[in-house]
């Protein structure tokens, strides 16, 4: 392995990682490295969704439009483009206002896809899901309505003016609130299993990472 | 005038949601046309997100945050590797950048979760001693020993349960949670539809 | 400074005084101020400076002119003293030489100059009653209490005789009908005139009728005027029967003896009766009606008819007995109070306050909410580590990481422990690989929807898919919709060899944007552009044959996302690689056949996939510290239920040894 290299290589694997150990120091508690490191993070991320976008979206976009030749084609993309302009007039508080036509474009479109998308592709699936044990259908099936049932809310007034929820809630609702424990429990365990993998990963790159280093300045 | 700045995006809110409703399901060349604006216009709708945030961070600045000062620096060396990129006066200087900061960063950060889990895990019982707790514990455990290295024994009883326990309970419950949130999302974008929410007028 | 002339003798004064200072004559009847041009001079300063003025011109040039003064700024400040007042009065009495000295004027009456002789001998205190004791104890004068039955009262109080004879006497003099409804009647200067036998100033003299009536002095109004105005009282006014108000106030002092003080003495009644009765004459009607308009009398409506006064509609009623108690006490035609007020109020019972079992249970709550403290627990026995938080911290954090670099540098747990065996991975993990074969040779879309945050678990099952579709000759499509997604990919097609592979870039717009890709995936007609993006004719037959779509994500976000806009939309098949975090996430979706494969982390790759050969090394120690910190997180977890569950035990066995 060239020196050079391992020399480059190596100054990159120690930016990284006194990064992150910069990070790691919140363990501890807050500190000013832990901060300095978090905001290299955000304006270094900030900064490439910008660059990622203009090369991804907007560039290929102008070269689309100033190749093309059918003026449908361009005529398309008027109406778009009126509307970005008047979104990056948001960036004014004086005229903000003005990009609220094309916040709600976004907002209306969103909002009819999601609605599509939401009955088609997760409410009637679910509600219609069949396993090949029907005991087991109709068990988990019943499990589905007992967690559900732990959010209803909805209460009486009784004579004494107190919200009386009805009879079978103190039953059905511990019974969906063993569901929602054992689920949440579920995703704590996956979430454990997942962040120890990561740091595993982390620990296990820059060792790895000096090793090899160390193999070329160290025979 | 002010009604005219409320009603105007309102109506274009739902004007556009049913046009969109007709044309996903009976017009799809309308449809077509109304996601692809509006996906060009959440992309710009990010550069008008960041370029805010580098105006908010320089106006700290100005006011002595060196932290915000960092931020504005790293956002802007990026743009100028990106122009020196564009310009061919560098060779792959956001890339560069990404492999050396943004990746270990991010994945440093990821990495602290397990140390928060942990402690979070440790003193459950400190906040509330009860059976929902023990309960909690119990399944959680039940599932991580599921997943690791055990002898045979014990990993037949503990693998079983664990399955059982997630395809069953967790398996149950999330799929009841799952219609609750689609149910959830149904119900907002009705009221967007209506021009009941207007999340967009600020 | 303003003036005003006299306009009997024609002299000056200034415009502040009311009478002449030559002939004593009023300045302010009507002739005077018609009479007069009103010179525009310096206006005074405020109406406490005029009438000030005033009050110095009666200063006499003595001693007591400063404290005329003195208490005239203090009356200005609004002081009201009684004393103050008394002195200026007293002062005025010292100008008797003043008086004296003016031309034409006369003396002013004994009874005026008499009051000096109070005031001079006056304490230095203000009077004040002595309302401690009854006044019947006071030495009375003829019914007057001493403090004012001094020597030195006036005549007219002084007499030996009966007020009522020495007092009316001049009283005798004064019309006997006080005419008291129109100006016209009122004759100051003869009612006046010869009180205490002294003659008065020219102001109250008879002789100089300054006083003028209403058509006297205004003749143009003299026809509008009605000259005789109504000179009796209203008729409800005439028709009381003022003998009824003394017969009452008789029952009234009979009945309680003489009231404190001899105030209201028999002197004092017996001018009560002196009070001539009214007549019930007719009301003369005006010329001024007679003239102006045939009025017809007006008919009273019955409403305004039954608000008559019952004494006017029933005089009998009138004659009703007094009241002998109550606080109406001598008062006639009493309304009788209604029989259920008068009688006593029966209180019955005052019911029990009861509580519900809500009501106390909310009872307890509220107070377990504002009273009760966080149940800390920890006893005196147990060391606190806990206590001091950072150092439980850095504990854990350190000891977790010499776990993961002691699991990297051990041999394989499978070798130390032999017997020990991972638990098997799910059915779904082994469906996706065969989705994978399935698609072999077909274009395959390759969804990178993860940062470098998660590439420590994704990567590897990213590199195991990609590697197996280089194996099965598939033309990989890369997308993302996350920005910093693009360069995961790249990185994860740069580590496969021999794999055809093109990218799509970044997809904006989250579930806008995947509807809108979902068209040009198993189309008819392809689509030319992915938001913006001009495809080429090959990528665009490619993506209309695609036949598996994975989604590599650790977000719940895009997995539901993916299996809404696209997975609902396309007839083509859907795996998925997750993190272990949101499997429960995705494992419903298996259920319903929306996905066809999930692979769950580094582990399930680690367990079903053996073609990862470059990295074997590294997974092998890796699952070796994931292994080492699973345990670890397991004993933390157990230990912390032991030490707070058992901790919370203690301070109640202690108490109850306590």
């Amino acid at each position: 392995m060239n020196i050079l290299e391992t020399l480059g290589d190596f100054g990159g694997i120690l930016v990284g990682f006194l990064l992150t150990i910069a990070i790691l120091s919140f363990v501890i508690k807050d500190n000013p490295l832990y901060r300095l490191a978090v905001h290299v993070l955000v304006g270094v991320s900030a900064g490439y969704a910008v660059v990622i976008v203009i090369n991804e979206v907007v560039l290929p976009l102008f070269d689309t439009l100033s190749r093309s030749t059918s003026l449908t084609a361009r005529l398309y993309w008027i109406v778009p483009l009126i509307l970005a302009a008047m979104l990056l007039l948001k960036l004014i508080p004086r005229t903000a206002w003005i990009g609220n036509s094309a916040m709600a474009v976004i907002v209306g479109v969103g909002a009819a896809v999601g609605l599509l998308g939401a009955i088609v592709g997760t409410l009637l699936p679910q509600i219609l899901v069949q396993y090949d044990d029907a005991l087991l259908s109709i068990g988990i099936g019943l499990l589905a309505i007992i967690a559900l049932a732990y959010f209803f809310f909805t209460a009486r007034q009784s004579e004494q003016g107190l919200a009386k929820m009805p009879n079978w809630y103190p039953y059905v609702g511990a019974a969906g609130r063993v569901v929602i424990t054992m689920t949440l429990a579920g995703l704590f365990a996956g979430a454990l299993n997942t962040s120890i993998v990561l740091l595993v990963q982390r620990v296990g790159f820059y060792m790895e990472s000096f090793a090899r280093i160390f193999e070329v300045f160290l025979p | 005038m002010r009604n005219l700045r409320r009603s105007v995006p309102m109506a274009l809110a739902v004007g556009c949601g049913l046009l969109t409703l007709l044309g996903l399901m009976f017009i799809p060349e309308l449809g077509d046309a109304l996601t692809t604006w509006a996906s060009f216009l959440a992309a710009m709708a990010l550069l008008v997100g960041v370029v805010n945030l580098l105006s908010v961070h320089m106006r700290r600045l100005l006011k002595g945050n060196a932290y915000s000062g960092l931020l504005v620096i790293s956002i802007l060396a990026i743009f100028a590797l990106a122009l020196t990129d564009f310009f061919e006066l560098t060779t792959g200087g956001v890339s560069t950048a990404f492999g050396l900061v943004q990746a270990p960063l991010e994945a440093a950060m990821a990495s602290l979760l397990v140390f928060f889990l942990l402690f979070a895990g440790f003193r459950l019982f400190r906040r509330q001693r009860n059976g929902w707790s023990v309960l909690f514990i119990v399944t959680a455990t039940v599932i991580l020993l599921g997943s690791t290295l055990l002898p045979e024994a014990l990993s037949g009883i503990f693998g079983q349960a664990s399955r059982f326990l997630s395809d069953v309970f967790v398996g149950g419950g999330m799929r009841g949670l799952l219609i609750g949130i689609s149910i959830g999302t149904i119900a907002v974008a009705l009221r967007v539809l209506t021009g009941s929410a207007r999340p967009y007028d600020k | 400074m303003r003036t005003i002339t006299c306009p009997h003798c024609k002299a000056d004064n200034p415009a502040d005084t009311l009478v002449c200072e030559d002939c004593g004559t009023s300045l302010f009847s009507h002739d005077a101020i018609n009479n007069n041009q009103l010179e525009p001079d310096e206006p005074a300063a405020n109406e406490a400076e005029q009438l000030l003025d005033w009050l110095k011109d009666l200063e006499p040039a003595n001693e007591r002119s400063e404290q005329v003064s003195a208490k005239a700024a203090d009356i200005s400040e609004g002081e009201t003293e009684s004393d103050t007042l008394a002195d200026w009065l007293a002062e005025l009495s010292s100008q008797k030489e003043d008086w004296e000295d003016v031309e034409d004027r006369e003396a002013i009456t004994d009874w005026f100059d008499g009051t000096e002789d109070i005031y001079d001998e006056r304490d230095s205190e203000p009077f004040k009653l002595d309302q401690t004791a009854p006044l019947s104890e006071y030495h009375e004068v003829e019914g007057i209490p001493e403090q004012l039955a001094s020597s030195d009262l006036p005549d007219w109080l002084k007499q030996e005789q009966p007020l009522e004879e020495s007092f009316f006497e001049e009283y005798e003099s004064l019309p006997e009908e006080p005419e008291l409804w129109t100006d016209d009647r009122v004759q100051p200067g003869e009612a006046l005139q010869s009180v205490g036998g002294e003659v008065l100033p020219p102001e109250f003299s008879s002789s100089e009728p300054e006083y003028k009536s209403t058509s006297d002095e205004f003749p143009e109004l003299k026809d509008k005027v009605p000259s005789e105005t109504a000179e009796e009282p209203a008729d409800w006014y005439s028709e009381l029967a003022f003998t009824d108000v003394e017969s009452a106030l008789d029952e009234l002092l009979d009945e309680h003896g003489k009231p404190a003080g001899d105030i209201l003495s028999d002197q004092w009644m017996n001018l009560v009766d002196e009070i001539p009765e009214s007549e019930d004459e007719p009301v003369a009607k005006s010329s001024f009606l007679e003239e102006t308009t045939d009025l017809s009398d007006s008919e009273i409506p019955d409403w305004l008819e039954s608000l008559k006064p019952e004494e006017l509609v029933d005089p009998a009623a009138v004659d009703q007995p007094a009241e002998k108690s109550g606080p109406l006490i001598g008062l006639k035609g009493v309304i009788p109070m209604a029989a259920v007020a008068a009688d006593p109020v029966e209180m019955g019972s005052i019911p029990e306050y009861t509580m519900t079992k809500g009501q106390q249970q909310q009872v307890a709550l509220l107070k377990r909410l504002t009273m009760a403290e966080p149940a800390v627990l920890p006893s005196e026995s147990r060391p606190a580590i806990e206590d001091n938080f950072i150092a439980f911290r850095l504990v854990i954090g350190l000891l977790l990481i010499v776990v993961v670099i002691a699991g990297w540098f051990l041999p394989s747990i499978n070798e130390i422990l032999p017997g020990w065996v991972m638990p098997p991975a799910p059915t779904y993990t082994e469906a996706a690989y065969s989705a994978l074969d399935m698609a072999s040779g077909r274009p395959v879309l390759v969804a990178f929807e993860y940062t470098p945050a998660i590439a420590g678990e994704l990567d590897p099952v990213a590199i195991s898919f990609l590697q197996r579709l280089a194996a099965n000759n598939s033309t990989v499509f890369t997308i993302s919709q996350v920005a910093a997604g693009v360069p995961v990919a790249g990185r994860a097609i740069e580590q496969v060899e021999e794999l055809d592979s093109q990218a799509l870039g970044y997809l904006p717009g989250d579930a806008i944007g995947l509807r809108n890709f979902a068209s040009c995936i198993d189309a008819v007609d392809a689509c030319a552009n992915v938001t913006g993006l001009s495809l080429e004719e090959e990528t665009q037959s490619l993506l209309g044959q695609i036949g598996l779509v994975i989604v590599l994500s650790g977000e719940r976000d895009a997995i539901v996302n993916w299996i809404e806009q696209v997975g609902a939309q396309v007839e083509v098949p859907m795996i998925s690689g997750i993190t272990q975090a949101i499997s429960p996430v995705a494992a419903p979706y298996i259920a319903s056949g929306q996905l066809d494969g999930l692979v769950g982390g580094l582990p399930a790759v680690a367990a079903i996939d053996n073609n990862v050969e470059e990295d074997d090394n590294f997974v092998e120690k890796a699952m070796n510290s994931i292994t080492l910190s699973q345990w670890m997180a397991v004993i933390v977890l157990i230990i912390g239920a032991l030490f707070y569950g058992l901790a919370g035990l203690a301070p109640a066995g202690a108490k109850k040894q306590a």
